[in-house]
């Protein structure tokens, strides 16, 4: 959550445990730099010594097991979702207590499906028994996809989307050596608000990184322009991380560093930028497929040939419309990964896109998502003309007891937000709207509708959406 | 049911008729009466075990007698008075016979009485079928199958037996229950605490 407190350089150092003294350096001169932008939330890794053994073992796993999936899952994965059957409540009232590995792989294309709304609503049932709390993490998000959350996740696990994040580096030549001294990367954010914050990452061998926010306020003179350049080519972080839109807000601003290579989300990024993008910089820009429930997923072919899919660790599907597995163009849906606290089975991501089996020519033997339905960046505008972004509204809305919901900005302007709420107690309605019409420098039209989502496939929630035309 | 024994109706009639002077006043500190643990050692004797259990013969003949006590050990002369027909001479292995009449004879008294035993008739039959599924006989003209099913159909030991597995089934589905609602809570005051800290540290967007 954003907290408006700076952290401390001492703070930073707390939840980087395994930082050594290069490491702690390195982190200092991010934080203190001149032109350092203003801090606002405190972050690590939070990786214990125990941490980082097992992230190196998933590192090769991870390199290991790359070979070919079939529709059906592999032996692991039924391993893991019959103990993650009886470990759950939530899924023990749902598949069956007795569910063996044998019952599920004769029954895998019939077990019912999870989503979202189940995470949602049901976290507390979804833990399972053995879930040690005492390492929960939260994370908050509004998600894209319509349903606000709460996440809980173990730093172990997010630790492993830099392996991950390596390995999709890797098949573009990118070296993802790193060394206690150096800047690995920037996770360059353009909104409103968001958390930023320096660190450094065990996962990276205690390389610097940073999370950082393009937007001129956050930056400490008044030519932002000037610190925020300098700040880019001081470190010259090998990788930038982010999506479309701050991307393309750094083209504008003219910094960046010297980067090996962009990573953005798959929120779908248009030819036209991303050729710009690849030109300015001179390096890889890489889709990466990832969802805040999931982890990473994917990373986009090097020979353009769709997604890849990336952990070795959990199995992917397609459902149709109904539930029902397809070949073609389908709801991805996810089993397995490394949330202790929320085991995926059979989970619906509400993104769309078709598995191709066959072998690539790029000669990463995972299949691939085809024609994944990237979601397009929806922009908003204020009445005084300033951008709004999906993240901006998100931030808000993740306050309140929202389960669902559908914010959309009309040809002449005017806002709409269609919610279903989590609760039936009373909650803070005025405020929300307070907060969105300081947003918007606008009045926004609030609309509860309890069946939102409910209404079946024909009723698929579009969460963000602009009808206004942008020149 | 291994072994054919002899015809149930036999031994109801034997049960039927069970001297009333052993179902007189029991022996205790109060007052002079029948010996049930004496009576009992000498059918277990009678049957060829040297050596009945010496305090469980002792047990049956208290201090003191409440009714509880009083109706086990007037069932106890009942199943020694059914072990005691010559059929069983021989017949019979005595360390089982003992057996059953420290536990199924005792189960069967928390259920029923022992004058019910000798005067109803599903409740003789009851005490035959136990006697002798007990001793591994089944009745002359049954099959094993037969027999069990016949015991099940009129046993109140065997009902009170079910009712007590579902009470404990239910008790511990509520027990689970309970645990499982009292770690949901554990996880939504971990929730919300933890929703109050920092996170951990992402290396991209979602």
């Amino acid at each position: 959550m954003t907290t408006v407190q700076a952290p401390t350089l001492q703070r930073l150092y707390e939840l980087s445990p395994t930082a050594n003294a290069e490491s702690r350096e390195t982190l200092a001169a991010l934080y203190g730099h001149a032109c350092a932008p203003v801090w606002n939330h405190p972050a690590g890794d939070r990786l214990q010594p125990d941490d980082v053994e097992q992230l190196a073992q998933f590192a090769n796993t991870l390199k290991a097991n790359r070979g070919v999936r079939a529709s059906q899952p592999g032996e692991s994965i039924l391993a893991w979702a019959a103990s993650r059957i009886a470990q759950s409540p939530l899924y023990r009232l749902r598949f069956g207590e007795d569910l063996s590995e044998h019952g599920l792989a004769q029954r895998w294309h019939e077990l019912p499906t999870t989503s979202r709304e189940d995470v949602a609503m049901h976290a507390d049932r979804l833990t399972p028994d053995d879930a040690p709390l005492e390492r929960m993490i939260i994370y908050r998000t509004a998600g894209t996809t319509g349903h606000a959350l709460l996440v809980p996740q173990d730093a172990l696990a997010v630790a492993c989307y830099l392996p991950l994040l390596n390995f999709a580096l890797s098949r573009f030549d990118v070296d993802t050596q790193f060394a206690p001294g150096d800047i690995a990367c920037f996770l360059v954010g353009s909104q409103r608000h968001t958390v930023t914050y320096p660190t450094v990452m065990a996962g990276w061998s205690g390389a610097g990184f940073c999370k950082l926010n393009l937007f001129a306020e956050e930056w400490p003179d008044a030519n932002a322009d000037s610190a925020r350049t300098k700040y880019f080519e001081h470190f010259k972080p090998r990788i930038l991380t982010g999506d479309p839109l701050s991307f393309a807000d750094m083209l504008d601003y003219g910094v960046g560093g010297a980067p090996r290579a962009l990573v953005t989300t798959a929120v779908a990024m248009s030819a036209a930028l991303k050729e710009k993008l690849q030109r300015h910089y001179r390096c890889p820009v890489i889709d990466w497929y990832s969802l805040t429930e999931t982890g990473p997923l994917g990373y986009a072919c090097p020979q353009g040939h769709g997604y890849h899919w990336l952990p070795h660790d959990v199995h992917l599907e397609t459902l149709d419309g109904n539930g029902r597995p397809t070949t073609g163009i389908g709801e991805i849906t996810v089993t397995g990964g490394r949330n202790p606290f929320i085991p995926l089975l059979r989970y619906r991501t509400g993104d769309w896109g078709r598995i191709d089996f066959t072998p690539c020519s790029c000669g990463d033997p995972m299949p691939r998502l085809m024609e994944l339905e990237g979601r397009s960046p929806v922009v908003f505008r204020a009445a005084n003309g300033m951008r709004v972004t999906t993240q901006d509204v998100a931030t808000v809305l993740r306050r309140y007891p929202l389960v669902q919901h559908r914010f959309v900005q009309n040809e002449d302007g005017a806002c709409e937000l269609t919610y279903r709420t989590l609760t039936s107690a009373a909650w803070p309605r005025g405020e929300l709207e307070a907060e969105l019409r300081a947003l918007l420098h606008q009045d926004v039209l609030l609309l509860e509708d309890a069946q939102l989502g409910n209404r079946g496939v024909a009723d698929k929630v579009i969460p963000y959406a602009s009808k206004m035309i942008e020149e | 049911m291994k072994s054919e024994g002899p015809l149930l109706q036999y031994l109801m009639r034997r049960i039927a008729e069970m001297p009333p002077d052993l179902l007189a006043e029991l022996a205790s500190d109060a007052a002079p009466g029948i010996e049930a643990g004496a009576v009992t050692g000498d059918v277990l004797r009678g049957l060829g075990l040297l050596n009945p259990d010496r305090r469980w013969l002792e047990s049956l003949r208290p201090a003191k007698l409440d009714k509880t006590s009083r109706n086990i050990i007037r069932v106890t002369l009942v199943g020694g008075w059914l072990l005691a027909d010559p059929w069983f001479q021989g017949r019979a292995n005595p360390a089982q016979a003992q057996v059953w009449l420290v536990t199924v004879v005792r189960d069967l008294a928390a259920v029923t009485t022992a004058d019910a035993l000798v005067k109803d008739d599903d409740r003789r039959e009851e005490l035959a079928r136990l006697c002798l599924k007990a001793l591994e006989f089944r009745p002359q003209g049954e099959n094993a199958k037969q027999a069990q099913q016949r015991l099940e159909s009129i046993s109140s030991v065997e009902r009170e037996r079910v009712i007590a597995a579902s009470r404990e089934l239910q008790e511990a589905v509520r027990k689970k229950r309970a645990e499982e609602e009292e770690r949901a809570r554990k996880v939504r005051e971990e929730m919300a605490r933890k929703a109050a800290e920092e996170a951990a540290a992402k290396g991209t967007r979602e």
